[in-house]
């Protein structure tokens, strides 16, 4: 048993470079899922805690009577056991005419301090004492920002009074940067709304309480963005609708759902959910495929130690464990590091980003089994059973076979000989690149579609912040969406492309290490290095070129899919520069891993040459 | 006869971790230009070590060896490379041909990078594989890859041709068939040619013998009349 557990970390010891290269790929795997699958719920989470710190409203009424709510409908509501707890107030959204323009603006009067439901937090300034002083909402895209002892205008009857800003408070119902409408009017936006203390205005003044925020019981302990709770509360008020007491012509019955602010937060969670499903699976794919790749190469390459081992005795299943352990340590440590970074440390690159959408509050963090962990753990297993099963094919052979090198692949005519034309024309060294590029064709579709992949993810990354920056319709709203797919689309690219270099590196390392005698041969007959060079990167350049342009209508295709499930943009808005960046990078890292490697080529020793073919 | 390789008090010494190895200690000899010579010692003497200085693949620790008057002591890398580029011709003892390039292909390879070669389908068809030159080496056999190896080296037009046991790999009758091409061309040609073997019986066809034992040229032997290659027997 010692000794099996000593040859299991020799493996690892002999053969580091793939070990971190599947460890590294692994890593950036699981960040990517985690850290993309795991935007939305962060900023679910954080609002969610905040939404129920602050008691946000799950119902709003506005009664259509001039005096405000009747005996009848409170006291229906004080019996409606699925009201938990309802205030009402004064609420009135104005068309105010001053001197050089036109002002929307929201009046609201209740009992600032004390009120249960929606509760304002004071940034700036301090509450009324007074009739004439009012705190307004903090400034935002649509809303004005006011300093305090500012002047908000107040019509009442023929009269206008001012009401002198003393202080600047936060709304949960206006998180967003968009505000709210004009209720009377619709698609204009509210410039300020403006909260005054009923405490302090006269009795000859009355304001009657046109509007009502209740707060419900709900069937569960919910999530302001769970679909259930959309359901529940829908549900309800149709329920109060059908009443005679809140039917259409008495009030209006509105959930978050038709507030603007709560409208656009939850929308962008759910594009980004759909961004976050569809790009980890194909990110998945390619680094299960790389990682499959290197392991098979692996395993191939200890064929004579496997022969070895089988010979003295060892049984296949010692041997499969073998390469077992070195997959699930590799694989494992990459997912458990990578998805800790891509949990904890990402949300802290993306969050601040939607800062130009949304007032976010303090940032929470909640473990949950999202997405990212569920398809870490299917890469993982991707992994490992890909080395079970290409190991077992293997320990399959008798041992005569495995220690008997297998016999170097045959050079054969490749299609590009028959047209004599081309081919005879070309330079000795592009006929040996040609040849060489589809002697293993099982490899060249590897790293073909490995860059293929990579670089058609970075081109629908590239892509989607195209397309978002027209206007999208959100709830009743059009806004810019490119904000809030900023921080996403820059992830997805950033990533793709670390994908992509990984994978040349990858591919590229395990390419010298295969030719190392051809390398040797070559430096021995006299070639400079910079010829050698020539020779090993031309044809994986032309590899990731293939791949590359082949790339381009995947990224199209994957990008038309994302698009037809978000439901916005048009593909033909992605610009030309996004193809050039997509392919211009793919290169330009290309190149970048082949200056990585070239240490590498010069540390290959010309004895290599000389020594027998293991 | 001029002479072509001058060799004093060649030393090589590796060095690592501290560990000095001592692979080659003061060995001085010289070769006639066109002439045979063939290397002898059992393995471990420092006969690889030896072919390695004289190939240009490593660098001298001390002591001077001059190729048609050219110093190796000393040398940059790259003024190596190019030394191997146009003045030696290398012959393996596994023919390190490249598998998915024809026989051809193969020639044409050593012969992009260096001057004054030649043809590369006049070489082949001088080491007798006229009809194989499209063939891949799967496709040959060991003897015929040792000879596309040897066209390899010779196409170079190399003034010297270094030959690493060439005939190992090969069985009595076709590692015979190779010596006599060696031999020929070495005749034909007039090319240097240096051979390194363990297999003392090889020493019967040379002009020259170096002896090499614990790193140090034991002996050197001048043959006056060595013998056609159809004599030796092994």
């Amino acid at each position: 048993m010692k000794a099996f557990i000593l040859s299991c970390f020799r493996t690892i010891k002999d053969n580091v470079s793939r070990f971190f290269a599947i460890l590294f790929i692994m890593l950036l795997g699981s960040m990517f899922v985690t850290g993309v699958a795991g935007i939305s719920p962060h900023v679910e989470a954080s609002y969610n805690d905040f939404y129920q710190q602050r008691q946000l409203s799950d119902i709003q009424i506005m009664s259509k009577s001039a005096t405000g709510f009747s005996t009848e409908q409170l006291e229906y509501l004080n019996n409606d056991e699925k009201v938990n707890y309802y205030e009402t107030l004064y609420q009135v959204d104005m068309e105010v005419e001053t001197e050089e323009e036109t002002l929307n603006i929201r009046y609201a009067a209740y009992n600032l301090q004390n009120s249960k439901i929606n509760t304002l937090q004071l940034i700036e300034g301090s509450f009324p004492t007074q009739f004439t002083e009012v705190v307004v909402e903090q400034g935002s895209n649509t809303i004005r920002s006011m300093n305090i002892g500012d002047i908000v205008p107040f019509s009442m009857g023929p009269t206008t009074i001012d009401l002198k800003v003393v202080g600047i408070v936060t709304n949960p119902l206006y998180m967003s940067k968009e505000g709210d409408f004009n209720m009377n009017t619709d698609d204009v936006s509210l410039d300020i709304i403006c909260y005054l203390d009923e405490t302090y205005i006269p009795s000859y003044l009355p304001l009657p309480k046109t509007c009502l925020y209740m707060d419900l019981n709900m069937s569960e302990k919910f999530n302001y963005f769970d679909n259930k709770y959309e359901d529940e509360v829908k549900q309800y008020q149709t329920s109060l609708e059908e009443t005679d007491l809140f039917s259409e012509e008495n009030a209006a019955v509105l959930t978050l759902f038709e507030n603007r602010s709560f409208a656009v937060l939850q929308n962008v969670c759910d594009k980004i959910n759909i961004i976050a499903l569809i790009f980890p699976i194909f990110f998945a794919l390619v680094v299960s495929l790389v990682c499959l790749t290197t392991m098979s190469r692996l395993i191939d390459d200890e064929r004579g130690q496997i022969g070895c081992f089988k010979s003295i005795g060892i049984s296949n299943r010692r041997i499969i464990n073998k390469y077992l352990f070195f997959s699930i340590v590799c694989s494992s440590i990459g997912a458990v590091i990578g998805c800790f970074i891509g949990y904890y440390l990402l949300p802290y690159a993306v969050y601040p980003a939607f800062e130009n959408v949304f007032f976010l509050p303090t940032e929470l963090f909640i473990l949950e089994f999202n997405l990212g962990f569920a398809s870490t753990i299917i890469m993982v297993i991707c992994i490992i059973l890909v080395t079970f099963y290409v190991a077992y094919k293997e320990v399959k052979n008798k041992p005569v076979d495995l220690l008997r090198p297998k016999a170097p692949k045959a050079g054969k005519k490749i299609f590009l000989e028959r047209i004599p034309f081309i081919w005879n024309h070309l330079k000795f060294k592009y006929k040996s690149t040609a040849r060489n590029i589809f002697r293993y064709m099982g490899r060249f579709l590897m790293i073909v579609i490995s860059v293929a992949g990579s670089s058609a993810l970075a081109l629908a990354g590239f892509g989607l912040l195209n397309v978002s920056s027209e206007k999208v319709l959100i709830g009743e709203t059009y806004i810019d969406l490119s904000d809030t797919m900023i921080p996403v689309s820059t992830i997805v690219i950033i990533f793709s492309l670390c994908l992509c270099m990984l994978v040349i590196y990858n591919l590229t390392n395990m390419n010298i290490g295969e030719r190392k005698r051809e390398i040797a041969t070559l430096e021995v007959l006299g070639y400079h290095y910079k010829e050698v060079y020539g020779y090993i990167f031309r044809e994986i350049f032309v590899m990731s070129v293939i791949g590359v342009l082949l790339g381009l209508p995947f990224g199209i295709a994957l990008l038309y899919l994302i698009l037809t499930q978000l439901g916005f943009g048009d593909i033909g808005n992605v610009k030309y520069y996004s193809y050039l960046l997509t392919i211009g990078l793919t290169l330009l890292f290309s190149v970048f891993v082949y200056v990585l490697l070239i240490p590498k080529i010069k540390k290959v020793d010309m004895n290599e040459s000389l020594k027998s073919i293991e | 006869m001029g002479i072509l390789i001058e060799a004093k008090n060649l030393t090589k010494i590796y060095k690592s971790n501290q560990l000095e190895t001592l692979a080659l200690s003061n060995v001085s000899f010289s070769i006639n230009e066109g002439s045979f010579t063939v290397i002898l010692g059992p393995s471990g003497a420092g006969k690889t070590t030896l072919l390695n200085l004289l190939g240009g693949m490593d660098d001298i620790t001390y002591g001077s060896l001059t190729v048609d008057s050219l110093e190796l002591f000393g040398m940059k890398q790259k003024q190596l490379t190019n030394y191997r580029r146009n003045s030696v011709g290398f012959v393996f003892q596994f023919y390190n041909l490249m598998n998915n390039l024809t026989a051809l292909e193969n020639v044409e390879l050593a012969v992009e990078v260096c001057k004054d070669a030649f043809s590369p389908k006049e070489t082949l068809e001088k080491v007798g594989l006229k009809d194989r030159m499209k063939n891949f080496p799967s496709q040959l056999s060991g003897g015929e890859q040792q000879r596309v190896s040897i066209a390899r080296a010779i196409a170079k037009n190399p003034k010297l041709l270094l030959c690493d046991e060439p005939t190992g790999a090969l069985d009595y009758q076709t590692g015979k068939s190779i010596l006599k091409l060696l031999y020929d061309m070495s005749r034909n040609e007039r090319k240097t040619v240096v051979l390194v073997t363990h297999n003392a019986a090889l020493k019967d066809i040379a002009d020259q013998v170096i002896y090499i034992k614990n790193g140090k040229a034991e002996k050197i032997e001048y043959q006056s009349n060595p013998k056609k290659v159809e004599e030796i027997e092994w």
